[in-house]
């Protein structure tokens, strides 16, 4: 077994499907491409693939990445050529690499998400922006199971850069600690986020303390 | 496409409205005939629906044709559409489909006829045919419910009755002419009404006699003829070599697999069963090269084998064997039909270890022998008990059995044996040894409401009343104790509209326009289905519904779709009929000929 890892973009058509969906047409062009993919055991083999971390609907992403089990080991840039050819329109399979150790699910820690913000609401975003990062704690009413609760958010944020009317944020974002990107997004647009422009750029892993790029 | 992001994402499921599948086929449009399969329901089931698939890419191998496709919105994409102002567009173009050049609407069942005009205003046209113009689409529609289209007959241009690959190229190829010469619509429906399979309502006037039986129906136009022969194709050829992979889950995500079209059995409920006739099947070698050209360019991890029964396929077991040794290494799994337990299916079970052993569905439609003979469903109680039996020794352990009830004929004795056999199905289990009963056993059984169609031996037949078909669930529902099994049953309601709109004439338009004007939508969707906003619309209308449903027609009446020549004879139908009443069988056609008069040696 070759454990694999996959960096790729989406975006168009793919945006709007889900998780579970985006599996799916994932697989598919997996199975299309012929190259040797592993399968789990048992009367309903799959192929082995999971994703570091899944994407909102309606947001694109930059570099994003999936994990792949191979049967049997093969040549890395003849896989991705291969793949890329009977990927789905909007999926762009950038580089794949074999990649032993934990998952990218698990050792995602963070991501960075861009925000596009209108003209008008500039100066009030970067306003936003200056307050949020000054506030030492930035408490918000939760949702979770046991109702409503008070929570500090302002740990998650690791950073937010305004520049001009793109706002890059970097944000708690993996299976331990989440922070949603549109409830950050709600506190500088100071408004719902239903037409609101972000993707999502990167995702992180730790190093020591340092924050580095998936790939 | 015209809808920003921030309107896609205020519905459910907004991946239905976006198109980019794969395999979705992008034309330049310029010079192209345009054509907007339109299919009357939900994105996931259309995508399902393996005629889509066929005439999606039939057209499209066409260089001078490009087909689109739309699908009737959610009602949450509805509030959107109508909210912004966007009329209901194609989604290879995004273009509206009035941009359009014939819209074709697939009739799959009788549910759907509201929806087809939620379609049509949607997209900006007036419902009825005679008040669109010259800058409006042809709006065709085709599909098993053509075999009476006069209840939509208001509405659509012109019918397409038969099998879609027989003459669609003559309609496409006339459309094109017509265009070239600068020729107006009513030329083009002129041009294509002698071509097999093509009715034109406007070219024909129904009279009607005091009791409100038709009196007569011709046509008005001296060069179209008084019966529409159906398009009919000798020998299946065509099938894609590509099919498209909706991004959305869909009903089904799989390749399909047309093994045969028509039936050799004849039971007398199944219209499909006289329709298609004859039985025409694919070769196992052009069905091979199908799967592994389709598995190749879908990806797919399912293959389903589709044809009114696949099990009676001629080559049935060295096809499985053959799809077996393809599907095998490449984890494809391989779902076979069940609705008979003989055999050749419970063979084919042994060889495939990839299905998972725990649900099997028999259909025995009724539950004594007396009734079994009347609709000719060729299944003995120890024959289904055998397979059962057999299922059970395979590791089985759930079955569903379906049922009609409301059948011609029927007595209170005929619906508690549904219970009945139910129950022989649970001792059956328990009297296999301990050892063998791993796990627990389940059996559902299903009743659905028989609704009489055209061009079946029960198209005379009075349908029962929805108090009747009520009562008989009672029956059936008292005639179950043990606690192994559980009981479903249709809406009784929604069975009586159903047969209003099955056996309706041209006057019944008038209460599916009324219904859809008061909300009528999603028809088929529980959810959805009001059956006072139809009782009102028969009202309205001016219609009684009991006069289409429940009525007994005599053998004489001139019926709705008596001017189709569907291959099968009136008299072999009244002669199937008149047996039927009798509780006599009659053979399949393979046996020995009864006669339909559908040329299947020709």
């Amino acid at each position: 077994m070759h454990k694999v890892r996959i960096q790729f973009s989406k975006d168009g058509a793919l945006k709007f499907i889900g998780h579970l969906d985006f599996l799916r047409v994932f697989q598919q062009a997996l199975r299309r491409s012929g190259l040797p993919v592993a399968y789990s055991q048992g009367f309903n083999p799959h192929i082995l693939l999971s994703f570091a971390l899944p994407l909102p609907l309606g947001m694109a992403s930059l570099h994003d990445y999936a994990d792949l089990t191979l049967a049997e080991s093969t040549d890395m840039e003849n896989a991705r050529v291969r793949l890329q050819e009977y990927a789905p329109l909007g999926l762009t399979v950038l580089t794949i690499w074999e990649a032993d150790g934990r998952s990218a699910a698990a050792v995602t820690e963070a991501a960075d998400y861009i925000l596009t913000v209108k003209e008008a609401e500039i100066t009030t975003v970067r306003q936003a922006v200056h307050e949020l990062l000054a506030a030492k704690e930035y408490i918000i009413a939760k949702k979770t199971k046991g109702g409503i609760k008070d929570t500090d958010i302002r740990s998650d944020i690791i950073d937010i850069k305004s520049n001009g009317n793109v706002v890059t944020m970097r944000l708690s974002a993996g299976s331990g600690r989440f922070l949603n990107p549109m409830t950050v997004a709600a506190i500088l647009l100071g408004r719902d986020t239903a037409a609101c422009e972000m993707i999502r750029a990167e995702l992180f892993k730790k190093e020591g303390e340092i924050l580095k790029p998936l790939y | 496409m015209r809808l920003s992001d921030e309107m896609l994402l205020r519905v459910e499921k907004p991946g239905r409205y976006v198109g980019g599948e794969l395999n979705a086929v992008i034309k330049d449009k310029e010079g192209k005939t345009r054509f907007g399969f339109c299919f009357p329901d939900v994105y996931e089931v259309g995508m399902s629906h393996l005629g889509l698939q066929m005439l999606y890419f039939f057209i499209n191998r066409r260089e001078d044709a490009w087909c689109e496709r739309a699908f009737m919105p959610w009602p949450d994409m509805l509030s959107v559409l109508r909210e912004a102002d966007i009329p209901l567009y194609a989604l290879e173009s995004g273009d509206g489909i009035r941009e359009l050049d014939i819209l074709g609407f697939t009739l799959q069942y009788e549910m759907c006829y509201t929806n087809v005009l939620a379609m049509l205003e949607l997209g900006g046209l007036a419902l009825r045919a005679a008040e669109r113009g010259e800058d409006d689409p042809i709006v065709c529609a085709g599909g098993p419910c053509t075999t009476n289209p006069e209840p939509m007959a208001e509405f659509i241009d012109f019918f397409y009755i038969g099998d879609g690959e027989a003459s669609l190229d003559a309609v496409l190829d006339a459309y094109r002419d017509n265009k070239t010469r600068g020729g107006k619509k009513a030329d083009f429906l002129s041009a294509i009404s002698g071509i097999d399979g093509i009715y034109v309502p406007a070219f024909y006037d129904v009279k009607y006699n005091d009791d409100d039986t038709i009196a007569n129906f011709v046509s008005n136009r001296h060069e179209v003829g008084s019966r529409v022969k159906r398009a009919f194709l000798p020998r299946l050829g065509y099938f894609p070599e590509r099919f498209l992979v909706p991004l959305v889950e869909a009903v089904h995500n799989r390749v399909t697999l047309e093994l045969a079209r028509g039936c050799s059995r004849g039971c007398r409920f199944c219209q499909a069963g006289y329709i298609y006739r004859p039985l025409r099947e694919r070769g196992i070698d052009e069905l091979l090269a199908q799967a592994e050209a389709l598995l190749a360019a879908t990806g797919h991890e399912e293959i389903s084998l589709l044809a009114l029964s696949a099990c009676d396929h001629s080559g049935f077991g060295e096809l499985v064997d053959r799809l077996l040794a393809v599907t095998e290494p490449k984890k494809v799994n391989l779902s076979l039909p069940s609705t008979r337990l003989d055999a050749s299916f419970l063979s084919a079970v042994e060889k495939t270890q990839r299905v998972r052993k725990s649900s099997l569905t028999v259909a025995p439609e009724a539950g004594s022998q007396r009734m079994r003979d009347v609709i000719k469903k060729n299944l003995t109680e120890e024959g289904i008990l055998a397979g059962i039996t057999q299922a059970f020794e395979a590791d089985f352990n759930k079955i569903k059995l379906y049922f009609m009830a409301g059948l011609p004929g029927e007595e209170e004795g005929d619906v508690q044996a549904i219970g009945t056999l139910a129950e022989k199905v649970v001792e059956v289990y328990y009297k296999m040894p301990y050892e063998k009963r791993k796990k627990p056993v389940a059996v559902s059984v299903s009743t659905a409401c028989f609704v009489p169609k055209a061009f079946t031996p029960f198209q005379w037949v009075g349908q029962v009343s929805p108090e009747a078909f009520e009562t008989r669930q009672r029956e059936v529902k008292a005639g179950i104790r043990k606690k192994q099994i559980t009981y479903r049953y249709h809406d009784a309601k929604t069975a009586y509209v159903e047969g209003v709109l099955a056996r309706g004439d041209r006057r019944v338009g008038a209460a599916i326009e009324a219904a859809y004007r008061a909300g009528a939508m999603f028809d088929g969707w529980s959810e959805h289905f009001n059956y006072y906003t139809w009782l009102a619309a028969f009202e309205s209308a001016g219609i009684d519904p009991d006069f289409y449903t429940q009525r007994e027609r005599g053998e004489n009446e001139l019926l709705p779709w008596d001017f189709i020549d569907m291959g099968v004879s009136k008299e072999f139908l009244r002669r199937e009929y008149e047996r039927a009443m009798k509780g006599e069988t009659s053979p399949d056609c393979r046996t020995s000929c009864a006669d339909c008069e559908v040329a299947c040696h020709a």
